[in-house]
């Protein structure tokens, strides 16, 4: 028997193991000198922590002995919620940016992906400069973690918990401008905004601010995350660890065009709860989806990200695609085929979505298609000229690339 | 529980301003490990832990482990006179 974990240990101590495991632990523990010095020494830690805890149980009434009032008043006492803070971060991921990240799946997943794919210089040190120049697109399982997408899933909330107490935000973007013309949007944006020529003057433009955030990688408390939501078995590589990732996003458009729903705003304010603002989300996801008149055109210039030279953005990526649904010999095999200092990836649930290279724009794109029940959606990805253009609507493929061909 | 023999007002003005201290010091570390550490001393099992935090049994200890390190560190960042090996009950 090779040696135990501190886990295994910890749960023969604590008298939660039985039958053949409790067993061999014991032999186990009989013959190696180093398991057993492990063993005591766990077990002083723990008796010191716990003489710790048992205070509160001594003060105050016998009651906080029951797990039930225990909690009831942990929470009270500490304002402790089950619900993540919304922040900027979670709003970054919302509905309203999925056109601009394609069909993208989980936060983290986004997250991480867009922090080893682009760039821009921010630290003291020496950081490896790269920007979004082509895009990947990786399928995944929609049935493990991440791809559900709901962002009120157990999964979903302990990571939007995670980034919000994770990552600090540098330049917060502000509420979106929503502006009459493209003159205007092209004004606000700094650079030059295309139209689909096709479909006449948009509906309505969104002018979506400066952002950028950044955070520093901690093993630790990735892996306490990747234990709550039931995957220990991804582990983050230690040459990470302290590794600072800092992302820019500049200013980007989204042009809406025909009969698209009313996009909302979703600074939380102090009468609207965790569940109203969940619920509001989940019906402006259900317009955008029933809405089949609605098609947007995003237009966003290569978000850079500042990473240590020394990171090997693989590794990272490879946890992160096994988080997304990926078995570990899949996402290995994935990540050696990726130049992670310039590819952007989207990952797209495999069950319901296909994808295919296509020849747009004078340049190479990615054409997505999700097929659902109120037909098929389409996302047109490519890059020019550093902006990256989304062209999200319902139809066929061919529609999307008639409407691309209009672009001017 | 334990039984307070010499429960005179000075015993019980430190256990009251341990307690504080112990307090303050699950309100700063995450909230979920805060949680695993009061429940699992309210006497939850590992099943009963998986259960209503919704996470892998065989993940618990290791969980533990982590949790009670991050509040031993806290608290012996700020009270490092108040935790020696083999101390003495108040």
């Amino acid at each position: 028997m090779t040696c135990i974990d501190d886990g295994i240990l910890r749960a023969r101590l604590d008298g939660e193991l039985a039958g053949t495991e409790l067993t061999e632990v014991n032999q186990h523990l009989g013959a190696c000198a180093d398991c057993a010095a492990r063993f005591e020494r766990l077990s002083a830690e723990t008796a010191r922590t716990a003489d710790l805890l048992t205070t509160l149980a001594r003060v105050g009434n016998d009651s906080a002995l029951n797990p039930a009032v225990a909690y009831a008043q942990f929470r009270s006492q500490f304002g402790t919620a089950d619900e993540p803070k919304d922040s900027w971060i979670s709003r970054l991921f919302a509905p309203r940016w999925r056109p601009a990240w394609g069909l993208a799946a989980g936060t983290v997943v986004v997250a991480i992906l867009v922090g080893v794919s682009p760039v821009r210089t921010w630290a003291q040190r020496v950081l490896a400069m790269l920007r979004v120049q082509k895009i990947a697109v990786v399928t995944i399982d929609p049935s493990t973690l991440m791809t559900g997408g709901e962002s009120d899933s157990r999964p979903s909330k302990l990571i939007n918990q995670f980034m919000a107490d994770n990552v600090v935000v540098t330049l917060d973007p502000g509420k979106p401008d929503i502006v009459p013309s493209v003159t205007q949007a092209a004004h606000l944006a700094g650079y030059p905004i295309r139209t689909i020529g096709s479909l006449g003057a948009p509906q309505s433009i969104e002018v979506n601010g400066e952002t950028a955030f950044q955070m520093t990688i901690n093993r630790d408390r990735i892996e306490m995350l990747l234990e709550e939501v039931g995957r220990s078995d991804i582990r983050i590589p230690e040459s990470a660890n302290g590794a600072l990732i800092a992302v820019h996003i500049p200013k980007n458009v989204i042009s809406m065009y025909g009969d698209c729903p009313a996009r909302h705003w979703h600074a939380i304010s102090d009468t609207q709860s965790q569940a109203e603002v969940l619920a509001e989300r989940k019906m402006e996801r259900m317009a955008s989806m029933n809405n089949t008149n609605c098609t947007y055109l995003v237009q966003a210039p290569s978000p850079t990200v500042s990473v240590p030279s020394e990171l090997k953005m693989a590794e990272i990526a490879e946890a992160a695609l096994q988080l997304a649904g990926m078995s570990p010999s899949e996402a290995h095999s994935f990540c050696q085929t990726v130049d992670w200092s310039s590819t952007m990836v989207v990952p797209i649930p495999r069950n319901t979505s296909s994808y295919e290279t296509v020849s747009v724009d004078g340049v190479e794109g990615t054409l997505i298609t999700e097929t659902l029940s109120q037909g098929n959606r389409y996302s047109l990805l490519w890059i020019k000229n550093g902006v990256i253009h989304s062209l999200a609507g319902h139809g066929n493929s061919s529609d999307a690339l008639t409407l691309a061909a209009s672009l001017r | 529980m334990e039984e307070r023999t010499v429960a005179g007002p000075l015993d019980d003005l430190l256990r009251e301003e341990k307690c504080r201290r112990v307090r303050s010091i699950l309100a700063s570390i995450k909230p979920a490990q805060a949680q695993l550490l009061i429940l699992r001393n309210s006497g939850l099992s590992y099943k009963e832990l998986a259960d209503v935090l919704d996470v892998k049994m065989s993940g618990i200890g290791t969980m533990l482990i982590r949790a009670e390190e991050e509040f031993r560190n806290r608290y012996l960042a700020l009270h490092p006179n108040d935790l020696h090996p083999n101390e003495e009950e108040l």
